[in-house]
């Protein structure tokens, strides 16, 4: 049994000589083998009657096929750039919200009120404050230690 | 008017522009060459029947794809090879579903059927019936091959561009098949 590879081979030229030999005697062995079985069969082969039955209904089948209204079609509102540009006005004004909205929510305590109130939890956070003072400018460095106890409420601080 | 006296460039542009009753006449023109192609490889006139309604629906849907380099009648006749070639794969697929279900065993699917006794003669429907039962045992692209060569006469180079594949597997396919219903009607040799 020969592989499709075989006969591509032998079809663009791409067996040597030897091989090409051998390859076409096989063939013929096999032809010369078939021939008068398949000349009995070959005429066997066809479907008898290919007449094709209720032609014009065929036609009308087709007619009806190609006549039928097209899928319905989505909303309006459904088709993808609607809901696309819809999505993204969305996300414009809950930015804005936000925006507008949230400063307020979390106004920052003024600094002696934010510090008395971490001394005030029970927190056990250690407060150091270093004081510096530069040629041009003062400072005041505020080193917590345990803020982890720090309650949440106040952390957002 | 083209090679065949009809005004078929005329249809095609009409039915290009959506208009239904050219096509009809391109439906009327070419039913019966599709219909027999269909026929010849599905074996079955109710699904052939069907297939060539699919098939014009397909060509109607794509008739935009025509370029025209190839004559149109080659170009229907391929979407209607490839409508009966699927119809096949899946009831080869549904088929095999079914044997697996139903028998313990798939060892002995090339074992001719239902072989007559030595001492009987068959008879010409009973040898139609093994014929058919053995054309039913190709594989489809096998099927389609046998058909297309020895019942519709085309040539190798022909088979090959209608299913995309290149003449070394048509002729492979080809040698396999006739191989496979040699064996598998080997008891019928002398009743042929």
């Amino acid at each position: 049994m020969h592989s499709e590879d075989d006969y591509n081979r032998w079809i663009e030229g791409r067996m040597d000589e030897a091989e090409r030999i051998a390859f076409e005697r096989t063939l013929a062995d096999s032809e010369k083998d078939d021939a008068e079985v398949w000349s009995r069969l070959k005429p066997r082969l066809a479907v008898p009657d290919a007449t094709l039955p209720n032609a014009d209904f065929l036609n009308h089948r087709v007619a009806e096929a190609i006549a039928a209204p097209p899928a319905p079609r989505l909303p309006e509102w459904l088709r993808p750039s609607r809901l696309a540009w819809a999505g993204a006005t969305c996300l414009i004004l809950a930015t804005l919200t936000s925006a507008w909205l949230l400063p307020g929510v979390f106004q920052p305590l003024p600094e002696s009120e934010f510090l008395s109130k971490v001394l005030e939890t029970e927190a056990r956070a250690d407060v150091s404050a270093y004081a510096f003072r530069a040629p041009n400018s003062r400072g005041v460095v505020i080193w917590t230690v345990g803020t982890e106890f720090i309650p949440l409420e106040e952390k957002v601080q | 008017m083209d090679e065949h006296g009809s005004p078929e460039k005329e249809w095609l542009e009409r039915s290009r522009r959506g208009d239904t009753h050219a096509f009809d006449q391109i439906v009327t023109a070419y039913r019966s060459a599709v219909f027999a192609r269909i026929v010849q490889i599905v074996r079955n006139p109710d699904d052939a029947h069907d297939l060539a309604q699919d098939t014009f629906v397909r060509a109607w849907k794509s008739l935009a794809k025509f370029d025209g380099r190839h004559a149109f009648s080659s170009w229907l006749l391929r979407i209607a090879t490839n409508a009966a070639i699927d119809h096949c794969r899946r009831m080869h697929h549904r088929a095999s579903e079914e044997w697996d279900e139903q028998s313990p065993s798939a060892d002995s699917r090339t074992t001719p059927a239902a072989s007559p006794r030595p001492d009987t003669q068959a008879d010409e429907p009973e040898i139609r019936r093994r014929i058919e039962q053995a054309i039913g045992e190709l594989s489809p692209d096998q099927r389609a091959v046998l058909l297309l060569r020895e019942v519709e006469g085309l040539s190798y180079e022909e088979i090959a561009a209608e299913l995309s594949c290149s003449m070394g597997t048509v002729m492979s396919r080809l040698f396999h098949a006739r191989k496979k219903m040699q064996l598998l009607l080997k008891d019928l040799r002398d009743a042929l």
